[in-house]
């Protein structure tokens, strides 16, 4: 077998079986399942394993080369008004190619859909400017945040409570599958211009800004807006029986998905041609590897994005809607943080990131590394959502302090370990959670008879949240124990003089 | 103030995947090597049609390290066995003779070397001298790196590792030189067989030269000894 088709179904497969494996678990010892909808999550899973390759596949060679390529081109760029316009424009165009902002407009009916995606457009065009200036000027990221987070958190205790959650949940959403790639890679071809010490770690903290975009957006359109109670959101559980059901059920499904991945790609792959027509970047056998590239994502997205939501989605509301229905419902606790650890890793923008964060650390922050410290983040994040949903307790609750803490870390914690940190909080929450842990929660808030406005949403913001705890925290760990070797070196060795003489080794002639 | 040292003392380069890095570790780690680096790199593509559909680049790491010449025996018969490097796809190691270094360097090296004596005494014999391998190197604009390795296979090269990197600007050598304007840099490294090294370069020159659209340069330099092959 081809290495490189080898690593790359090692990687979905052991990105997609584990989350599979514990849902089947749980569907045999607490919630049975109807086999119709268990071979509907399984053919769900096995569409996962597929679109997950060849979405990796096709960020790898068609995503990450555009982006880097743009990243170059701009900070080459002498006239600050381009690029801000340049950013600009990427930022605005890229949100609206987001799969994952259709979901979260349909999901605030209160707003008008096209005003809500143009609001968070302009939103993120704005921060990805402002974040593409921070790169050039060497501003550092952990200021611009504090300003930033300080002004949303002020913003958020002036907003209507029943907006809150969406907002922050906004934030995680918008940053999916589309945008990553993409401006991860913008940021390394930024950051691999300038050569002082830290054009490493500037190269992180595009997503990061990038998502706070949309909270503030949807924060400044709840002042205008009066929220309304969701109707939309109730998943139908599609009564399925036979195989035939089954196929059928994905097939009507399907054509939904070409479009809407068709939509999302067409004006990225259309920034492409342009920037290859007006800069001539790529030669012709790259221009087709670009190509063939982007018909992978498109073929990863739609098999992905159908997966998830006909196989995954009512899977997790159902399961959310019996096991809140048990006597012993806080089981839901230790469920959802089984269910949190393992499902990050089946969101698809995480191996990139993962990625990219060991290649521009030179290994030192390890894939192995990333994987168990978003796991961990994100099994809390789920225990808190699920502990919230049984509880009410408002997310305001949750959502201030936890941003003090990490806007704190941050002051703490290598440059490096901010921009990761702040980055994978955006890409944590991706289709995954929006597919699967919010209709778990509105699962389990519909069985309590909840308000889905305040208790179910807000799951997404979490896991978009304890992200950014966690990898500064490991960015602790990681710079006490560096310090601690520097003292054990500094006091035990006493280095002799002649340490920096040069010896010659050659022979004489 | 000159010192004359009567120790050589070698640089080796291991070329592998991220899978095996850790046995790599393990294996450096056993002979206590105190000078280790790594940085990225990736694997040339097998062919145009599998490099144009994605499939053909896998990425590598390179271990760079030094120490005693005597070491380079037993080290390579131990990356030989435990990685497995006779295997297909597993990684390459050669190393170039060091000569000259800081004294700090050469107390740790040697300091090394006494502490691995016990390993050193089963003599293996790598063969120093004869040169039979050489480290050729092409540098192109970025994105071209499959064509130099098609040339290169087409003259009997075998594989090849692909750093990514930069030039650092030197109007000089844009100007005068001729040299592309792109910055953004492929650097191709092949181990051949000597014999193999002029065609091998010829035919780099020839269809990714500097009247190519690749922009490349070549050059080879000599190489003590190989495993990996």
């Amino acid at each position: 077998m081809n290495p490189k088709l080898r690593e790359k179904t090692m990687e979905s497969l052991s990105a997609v079986l584990p989350i599979t494996t514990i849902v089947l678990l749980i569907s045999i010892f607490l919630v049975p399942l109807e086999l119709g909808s268990i071979t509907l999550f399984t053919v769900g899973a096995v569409m996962l394993i597929f679109g997950m390759g060849f979405f990796q596949l096709g960020a790898e060679i068609a995503m990450t080369p555009i982006g880097e390529g743009l990243g170059v081109q701009i900070s080459k760029t002498k006239k600050l008004f381009m690029v801000l316009l340049i950013g600009f424009i990427m930022g605005a165009i890229i949100t609206i190619s987001e799969p994952d902002l259709q979901v979260l407009a349909e999901q605030v009916p209160s707003v008008p859909n096209l005003i809500l995606i143009l609001t968070v457009a302009v939103g993120v065009g704005i921060f990805l400017a402002v974040a593409i200036i921070r790169i050039k000027y060497k501003i550092s990221l952990s200021v611009i945040l504090i300003i930033l987070y300080t002004l949303l958190l002020i913003g958020s205790f002036f907003v209507p409570k029943d907006f809150l959650a969406v907002a922050f949940d906004s934030g995680g959403v918008t940053t999916g599958p589309m945008t990553v790639p993409f401006i991860m890679a913008l940021g390394v071809g930024l950051a691999s211009m300038r050569n002082d010490k830290d054009a490493a770690s500037d190269s992180f903290g595009l997503v990061a800004l990038s998502s706070i975009g949309p909270i503030l957006a949807v924060l400044i359109l709840g002042c205008f807006f009066n929220p309304a109670d969701i109707d939309g959101v109730i998943i139908n559980i599609e009564n399925v029986v036979t195989t035939r059901d089954v196929a059928y059920v994905f097939a009507k499904n399907i054509p939904h998905y070409l479009e809407e991945v068709f939509i999302s790609l067409f004006p990225i792959a259309l920034v492409f041609i342009i920037f290859q027509i007006s800069t001539h970047r790529y030669h012709k056998r790259q221009v087709l590897r670009i190509s063939f590239g982007l018909v992978y994502t498109y073929i990863g997205l739609v098999l992905f994005l159908c997966g998830v939501n006909v196989g995954f989605a009512p899977v997790g509301s159902f399961i959310g809607e019996k096991v809140a229905g048990l006597n012993y419902n806080w089981i839901l606790i230790p469920i959802g943080m089984l269910i949190g650890y393992f499902i990050v890793k089946a969101e698809p923008a995480i191996q990139i990131l993962n990625h990219q964060v060991e290649t521009v650390t030179e290994g030192a922050v390890s894939v192995k590394m990333m994987d168990r410290c978003m796991s961990l983040g994100v099994a809390i994040s789920v225990g808190l959502a699920m502990l919230r949903v049984l509880v009410g307790i408002s997310i305001i609750w949750i959502i201030v302090p936890g941003y003090i803490i990490a806007l704190l870390l941050s002051l703490f914690v290598p440059k490096i370990f901010v921009g990761i940190a702040f980055d994978s909080g955006g890409v944590a929450s991706g289709p995954m959670t929006s597919t699967f842990l919010l209709p778990l929660s509105i699962g389990v808030c519909k069985a309590l008879g909840g308000n889905l406005m305040t208790d179910a949403f807000g799951v997404v913001a979490l896991v978009a949240l304890t992200p950014l705890i966690a990898i500064q925290l490991m960015g602790l760990v990681y710079q006490i124990k560096t310090r601690k070797q520097e003292k054990i070196l500094i006091e035990t060795t006493v280095l002799p003089d002649d340490s920096d003489i040069i010896v010659d080794l050659e022979e004489d002639v | 103030m000159e010192n004359k040292q009567t120790k050589s003392f070698s640089l080796m380069f291991l070329i592998t995947t991220p899978k095996l890095e850790e046995k790599a570790e393990h294996i450096f780690k056993e002979f206590q090597i105190p000078l280790l680096y790594r940085f990225n790199a990736e694997g040339t593509a097998s062919s145009e049609i599998m490099d144009m559909l994605g499939l053909g680049s896998i990425d590598k790491c390179i271990f760079l390290s030094m120490f005693a010449t005597e070491l380079t025996g037993p080290v390579f018969e131990k990356l030989k066995d435990d990685m497995p490097l006779y295997t297909v796809n597993s990684g390459i190691a050669f190393t170039i003779q060091l000569n000259g270094a800081n004294n700090l360097t050469l107390k740790m090296l040697t300091k090394n070397a006494e502490d691995n004596e016990s390993k050193t005494e089963r003599k293996v014999d790598y063969d120093m001298t004869e040169h039979k391998h050489v480290l050729i190197t092409a540098v192109v604009d970025r994105g071209f790196s499959g064509d130099v390795m098609e040339a290169a296979k087409g003259a009997g090269a075998k594989g090849g590792t692909v750093i990514l990197s930069r030039r650092i600007e030197n109007d000089e050598a844009v100007g005068f030189w001729g040299l592309s304007v792109q910055e953004e840099k492929e650097i191709v490294m092949i181990i051949a067989k000597s014999e193999d090294k002029l065609p091998i370069m010829q035919s780099i020159s020839d269809k990714c030269g500097m009247h190519s659209e690749a922009k490349g340069l070549v050059m080879s330099s000599p190489i003590d000894a190989v495993v990996g092959m």
